[in-house]
Order: structure tokens, then sequence, then C-alpha cells
């Protein structure tokens, strides 16, 4: 199944050119002008990726982040930002932002990292499986009757 | 005999006589020559003077007093100070006030009133009245008093020309953060269609040559608009102890690859008076050491005091080192690599911190950038200390300095060991 990316920013021709080009890796892309919007479109469809801006006209990059994380703490979150503001992306790392991009950004970089930090969820999601496996049928193994070890 | 002895009284009580004569005449002579000199110098003083009796008759004024009020003598002297022109009616009550307490013994405190000059026009005044006294007893009453209204003009012009200042400079980085911020999105939708047009593309098309070179030429535009951001913040942030050995992490977790280096963080306990760009400075010549350092498989940075007012913090790879015909011009701006600003920026900021800084490797033994920190800067603040056990001294530098440590980073915990390292597999690679 495509991976799914919800990209949050202001500038339509930056929406637009965003779109197009995660639309061109096959990716599955929604958009979003502003906060208000991001937070809506999570409230009805799951996303693996949020690229967001930090400066929205609405509501701070790193307060969309929060909340965004509080919807769906698996969502892989992307800021993206000016030079000028480094501060805020490390502050945005902080809060549990897993990269940043510069804008303008390097598309093959950017698509570089997004492949690296969903193949990284990927395999924290098969690791999580596999322990919860494996405690399963631990679990079931020492709910069996006692009895029937000793009847062999 | 007794002749002899009322003869000797006679010449001793004489004597007497004409030595208290003669001290009076001394006395006299010297309290006529001290009168003479108070009045010369009341006459003088830039400082308007107003003598009054105990009832508050005008009995003297001196030559600023009548220059500053344009009034003459004549329209002052024998007046009570009530009914004085160039006063407003509504000082009087605080004047009769200020009166009141002179003749209940106390002495008021220096007090501003506006008087109206003889011209019409209004005029700031600060004044000082106090008791005369003569011989133990109240002689009368002085004000002295100065016109400020040049001064309070100037201070009010100045105050409206730093308001002026400050409006243009708030309105100058609002639009120059405006117009980056414009260019810095439009530019990403350009590099955005680059990449898509280039996909459209077989390989070898003779158009991918033009793409690329209006590829370059936007990564240039992106330099110029780095190095002009940067810059606008040079010494405008208020400096800040920085503990370095998380200013060096922060610089370190904004490369998203490493390339495979590892990074020697030894400064920890280096705390360092500066602001938010030490961690550009470090981020510049981590990236200088990336782009150019060929081969570079270890950053290390520590620090060491060179000796009792002076420290040294060291940053050096193990790359290929500058070449020493490019020594001197490394730090210009324009330097033949790169966008030459990184380094440009890395003097200029420098240059504030009243540190300074210079290459001093051995070519293809790696480069070695030597910052020289002075113990106090120039207004006398401590630049440096080195704290001992774990966080026990930050509290009390805190509170010497009044100011909070800066720690903008969480996620970047400090290290348990003396230096931390940090790998492209490390905690801070992206």
């Amino acid at each position: 199944m495509n991976e799914s990316i919800l990209v949050v920013d202001d500038d339509y021709e930056i929406r637009e050119t965003l779109s197009a080009v995660l639309l061109s890796e096959s990716y599955i892309v929604e958009t979003a002008k502003n906060g208000k919007e991001a937070l809506k479109a999570s409230e009805t469809a799951y996303f693996d990726v949020a690229l967001i801006d930090m400066e929205l006209p609405d509501i701070n990059g790193i307060e969309i982040l929060r909340r965004l994380k509080e919807k769906q703490p698996r969502m892989v979150m992307i800021i993206i930002t000016g030079f000028a503001s480094l501060e805020n992306a490390v502050k945005a790392v902080n809060e549990g932002a897993h990269g940043y991009v510069l804008k303008p950004f390097n598309v093959a970089e950017l698509l570089k990292m997004l492949r690296k930090r969903l193949d990284e969820k990927a395999a924290e999601y098969f690791q999580f499986r596999t322990e919860i496996e494996k405690n399963t049928v631990f679990s079931e193994q020492f709910k069996k009757p006692k009895g029937s070890i000793f009847t062999h | 005999m007794y002749y002899a002895f009322t003869r000797i009284i006679l010449l001793v009580t004489e004597l007497e006589s004409k030595v208290r004569h003669d001290l009076h005449l001394e006395s006299l002579r010297l309290l006529k020559d001290n009168e003479r000199e108070y009045k010369f110098t009341i006459e003088l003083s830039p400082v308007g003077i107003v003598n009054m009796n105990m009832k508050g008759i005008v009995t003297s004024v001196n030559a600023a007093l009548l220059e500053g009020t344009g009034y003459t003598e004549h329209e002052i002297v024998g007046k009570h100070f009530t009914k004085l022109k160039f006063f407003r009616a509504q000082d009087i009550p605080k004047f009769l006030k200020l009166y009141g307490l002179i003749l209940g013994g106390r002495t008021p405190k220096k007090f501003q009133y506006a008087f109206i000059h003889r011209d019409g026009t209004l005029h700031q005044c600060e004044a000082f009245v106090s008791l005369l006294e003569a011989g133990g007893k109240r002689a009368g009453i002085q004000a002295m008093c100065i016109d400020t209204t040049v001064i309070r003009q100037a201070e009010q012009n100045m105050r409206e020309m730093l308001a002026k200042q400050k409006l243009l400079n708030e309105k100058l980085n609002v639009i120059s953060q405006l117009t980056r911020h414009n260019i810095r999105n439009k530019l990403s939708a350009i590099t955005g269609n680059i990449y898509l047009g280039k996909k459209q593309l077989a390989a070898g098309h003779k158009a991918l040559e033009y793409i690329d070179k209006i590829e370059s030429s936007c990564s240039q535009i992106v330099r110029i608009l780095n190095f002009a951001g940067v810059y606008e913040m040079l010494g405008v942030e208020e400096a800040a102890h920085a503990d370095v050995e998380r200013t060096l992490e922060e610089a370190v977790s904004l490369f998203p690859d490493l390339k495979g280096m590892r990074i020697v963080n030894r400064c920890k306990g280096l705390v360092v008076l500066a602001d938010s760009l030490l961690r550009l400075v470090f981020y510049h010549l981590i990236d200088n050491t990336i782009k150019y350092g060929r081969n570079v498989s270890q950053i290390v940075v520590y620090y060491e005091e060179a000796d009792a007012d002076k420290l040294r913090l060291v940053y050096k790879d193990n790359g290929c080192g500058i070449p020493p015909g490019e020594k001197s011009e490394l730090f210009s701006k324009g330097y033949v690599k790169g966008s030459g600003f990184g380094l440009y920026l890395v003097k200029e900021i420098m240059k504030v911190y009243g540190w300074t800084i210079k290459e001093t490797g051995k070519s293809r033994q790696g480069a070695r950038f030597t910052i020289t920190i002075p113990k106090a800067n120039r207004k006398g603040r401590i630049n440096y200390r080195l704290l001992g056990s774990e966080n026990t001294e930050l509290g009390v530098l805190q509170e010497l300095e009044g100011q909070q440590l800066t720690h903008p980073t969480r996620r970047l915990s400090p290290s348990s060991n003396a230096s931390s390292q940090h790998s492209a597999k490390g905690k801070c690679s992206d």
C-alpha cells in the first residue's frame, strides 16, 4: 500500500509543487494551507507523514506538531523551515519532529529523508509486532492448564 | 618701682587694645572680602539665584536669573515671590507649601516646575531651595534654578529619534525577513519543478545542462539569502552564558548526514558568553569540513587554558587541511571555495564577541581552527567559565550574572563521559 503524506504550507506554489513531486514518487498526497485545515484533515484520514511549514498563518508549527502527535502518534513529522529559523527547527526536533528540511529544499534530499524515516518507522513497527506476537505466544503457553504439562 | 610697674601695665594694655583693634579691622576686611567673593560667585554663576527674606520678599537676584526669565532686576527685587510674573498661577500653591516647609525648619528636595519667560515661551526648570543662616539665626531663603528646557528638549528629541530608529529597524527587519521568506518559497517551487522537469528528460538530454545551471544559480541565491539573514542578526541578540558542549551538539544535529564522520566533543564544563550564533560558528566549521575536508573521519573540538586570562577553543579535523597559500584569504568574503560567506561570517561573529579565530593547522594534516577567548569582554563581563562538578556551579553562575544558561535543546542530553561522540549513525544524525 502506498504511504500517505499531508503537506501543510500556506504557499500555494509549494503545496502544488510538493504534491506533484510526491505524487510522481507514488505517494498519496493531501494538502492543507493552514494549521486548522491540517488538524481537520487528520481527523478524517490517517497519514504516514506530515510535512509542516514552521511559519503558518494561524497556528505555530510547533503547536501543530504537538496536536497532530496527540491525534496520530505514529505519524512521521518533518518540519520545513527557513535557514534563519534554525532555532525553531531545533525546538521542533525537541518537540518530537523526526527531521527538518530547509527552504528552498533539495527535492532529492527531501525524498531521501522521507524514505529513510518511513523505513525506520516500518522497522520499528515490525519489531513491535514481533515482540507482541512473541508475548502472545508465551502468554498463551502460560495459560495452558498445568495438568496438561504433567500428563506426559 | 611702682611707676615702672604701672608703665608696663599701661604698655601691655595699650598693646592689647591695638592688637584687638587690628584683629577687628582684619576680621572686617576678611568679611568684606568674603562678601565680595560671595557676591562675585553668585553674580557669575550660570545657575539662576534668588535671595529672599524670611517674609518671602525678593532681596536680590543674579544675572543668570534675569537672563533666564527675561525680566529686569527692578521687576523682581522687592516683590513677594508669589507675585513674580514668570511663575504660573497653578504652581503658587506648591511654592507656598515649600515655603511653609522651610519656615518649619525643613529642607525640601530638588523639584521641577515650569515658568513663563518674558517672551511668552514656556521653560522647564529644576530648583533647589534652602534656608540661609547668619550667626546661627535665619537670615533668608535662597532658591537656585537651572533652566532645563534645552536638556529636556534634547532628551525628548533623542527619545523620539530612538523610537523612530527602532520603528525603522523593525520595518526593515520585517521587510527583509518577509522578502527572504517569500523568495525561499518561490525558490522551493523552482527547485521542485526542476526536479520534475529533469525526471521527464532522458539522460544526456541537452536541456539538462541548462537546468543544472538554473539549479546552480538557485543555490547561489540561497547562500546569499542565508548570509543576509545571519548578518542581520550580528550583535543584535543579548549575550548569555552558553554551554559549549550542548551548543556543539546542537550544531551537529543540524546536519542530516555526517558522511560517516565521528565528532568528538570535549567541551564539557565550558560555559562562554555568547548568543545563538555560536551554534552557527560550529555549523559553518563542520559544513566546511564536510564539503572540503576530503576523507575526514573525525572532528575533535576541545578547549585549553592558554594562560590566566585566555582560553583556546580548538576545532580540528583529519582531512586534507588548508594549503598555506589559501590561509590568508580563508576568512575573506568571496573566498575561492564555496559561497565565500561561511568563514567570513564566522570571523564577523568572532569580532562581535571580541574573540579571535585563526587557522593553525598544517596542510595535509587536517584543518585546525583556534578560537582565542579573552577572560573578560569589552564591558568587563566574564567571557568564559570552567565548571567543575556536574551543574553545581551553574546555579551560582546564573545568580552571579542574573541570567539563564542557554539550554535550548532537551533532546541532546549531556553525556556522562568526559567527551560525547556523534557519528552519522548516532543520535545526531537524521
